[in-house]
């Protein structure tokens, strides 16, 4: 599909999600006695496109599991929206590495998961939105990696949360399909509005994606780099701004 | 394709079919004495004889009611142990343990005592089913619970499903396959067991039918019995893949395939 890579550099006003909004303070977190993350501050706008990257082991995944609720901090604070916040929450979704599909349910079932009212109808409304209009009673296995993926993120989105964790979600799939997915969560951000999380050890996707790259290195932010320039023309200036994060990498 | 089923489905009869014939013709030549081995004929003849006057079906019927007894009784207890002590750690360090160890009796080994508890009455055999039945169903029940992808119920619980619809909608379909392996090995101990047990002491079923034919010299009721007893467990496995194929449909290995767009 032909979609335009360009997009304003805020988020669109028309934006349904209004929320999203992320702040952390202070946050600490030790496995072991090893620090992970050392006094994390950290503030996100609503709707911001932000990539964290950093070497493997350093702290990233825990740094989203936190985000996601599935790790408490040993210290500090996270708050969604202005609101300290503990355990899972209804307005956090992430999209994991593997799609983890349940097997045994039809593509409509996986996408309305936590079902609620009229979940069907959502449901096929989302699924078709990631370009999969009509197979909702097919089976999982049916799909290949990157179609797996965008049921995944058909998932993530069916309850318009205010946040969107994705945990290297691409990382498995081929050249090009990884590309026809970053036009397609490019495109659905603009819609949706939500706060996008990246996890990446790609650099180059980072750049090409987020409006805002941070590194983290030993438990702390190495860097903050705002990318203001616009999706299509960033590929000429990438080189320098790839150089400039692996630095600090 | 489905030709080709039809023809391969032909051929694997094929073999059957010559020796039913060989044995036929050697039993006709006197080759065979009929105390030892009655023509296939024979058998058939006992097979209608039995039918019509009504025999054989108050056996079977009796027959089958042990052993499904046996299994609703035997199999809802080893699938009851298996969801508490998958569900619960504290559950399975309580029983676990105990229910290897006795998992390592053969089961058959206890039909004395089984005898001095309840005679030789309708317990005794609906008991030795359910032991025998048990365990294979708790084992299968409680690794295939504790086997199921640990990312997908992580994925449940951040996607908002609380403990219930974790268990419905997570848990239990992951552990199903294996849960249907238990009972398709449930299945053939069921009727083994119950085999034995109406071999022992019985005044009804097909074990009885079978052992009081042999007083009286009657080998074709006896291969009769032989028989019925095979046909019953052929039954018993085509219902339970048939369960399978229905109830995993949407694993490539066991469903049709439906579903492609």
């Amino acid at each position: 599909m032909g979609l335009p890579l360009g997009k304003p550099a805020i988020a669109p006003l028309s934006s349904p999600a209004a929320h999203g909004e992320l702040t952390l303070r202070g946050v600490t977190k030790s496995f072991g006695g090893k620090i992970v993350l050392a006094g994390l501050d950290l503030q996100v706008p609503a709707g911001q496109f932000v990539a964290l990257v950093g070497r493997s082991g350093g702290g990233k995944t825990t740094l989203l599991r936190l985000l996601a609720g599935l790790e408490t901090p040993d210290a500090g604070i996270i708050s969604l929206d202005g609101v300290q916040r503990r355990g899972l929450q209804k307005d956090v979704r992430l999209m994991f590495q593997d799609a983890r599909l349940l097997p045994w349910q039809r593509l409509i079932g996986n996408v309305g998961i936590a079902r609620g009212p009229d979940w069907r109808e959502r449901a096929r409304a989302l699924l078709a939105e990631v370009g999969l209009g009509g197979r909702e009673n097919d089976w999982p296995y049916t799909l290949s990696g990157g179609q797996r993926q965008r049921v995944a993120l058909a998932r993530a989105l069916v309850t318009e949360p205010g946040i969107l964790l994705l945990d290297e979600p691409f990382s498995a799939l081929d050249a090009l399909t990884r590309a026809e997915m970053h036009r397609l969560l490019i495109r659905v951000w603009q819609q949706h509005g939500f706060t996008a999380f990246l996890i990446t050890h790609d650099v180059a996707e980072a750049v090409a994606l987020a409006d805002r790259v941070l590194v983290l290195r030993d438990g702390v932010l190495a860097e903050d780099i705002p990318i203001d320039a616009p999706r299509a023309e960033r590929s000429l200036r990438a080189a320098e701004l790839e150089r400039r994060i692996l630095a600090a990498v | 394709m489905k030709r080709q089923g039809l023809r391969r489905g032909l051929v694997s009869w094929l073999l059957p079919l010559v020796l039913v014939a060989g044995w036929e013709a050697a039993a006709r030549a006197g080759w065979l004495s009929v105390r030892v081995l009655p023509a296939p004929s024979d058998i058939a003849l006992a097979f209608w004889t039995a039918m019509r006057d009504g025999t054989l079906e108050h056996h079977v019927a009796v027959s089958t009611g042990r052993a499904l007894a046996g299994l609703a009784i035997g199999g809802s207890l080893g699938f009851l142990l298996g969801l508490l002590n998958g569900a619960l750690p504290l559950a399975e360090d309580l029983f676990d343990s105990t229910l290897q160890m006795l998992r390592n009796i053969p089961h058959l080994a206890i039909i004395p005592m089984v005898i001095l508890w309840f005679g030789i009455d309708e317990e005794a055999k609906i008991f030795l089913v359910a032991v025998g039945v048990m365990f294979p169903i708790y084992f299968n029940t409680f690794y295939g619970i504790r086997a199921v992808d640990r990312g997908l119920v992580e994925m449940g619980r951040v996607y908002g499903l609380g403990p219930l619809a974790l268990y419905t909608r997570v848990i239990l379909p992951g552990a199903l396959p294996s849960i249907l392996v238990g009972l398709r090995y449930s299945l053939g101990i069921m009727w083994l067991t119950l085999i034995v047990a109406e071999t022992i002491s019985a005044q009804s079923g097909i074990g009885y039918m079978t052992m009081n034919a042999r007083e009286f010299l009657q080998t074709d009721i006896v291969l009769l019995g032989i028989l019925i007893y095979a046909l019953l467990g052929k039954l018993a496995d085509l219902a339970s893949r048939w369960l399978e194929r229905r109830s995993l449909a949407w694993d490539p290995h066991f469903g049709s395939g439906m579903g492609t767009a």
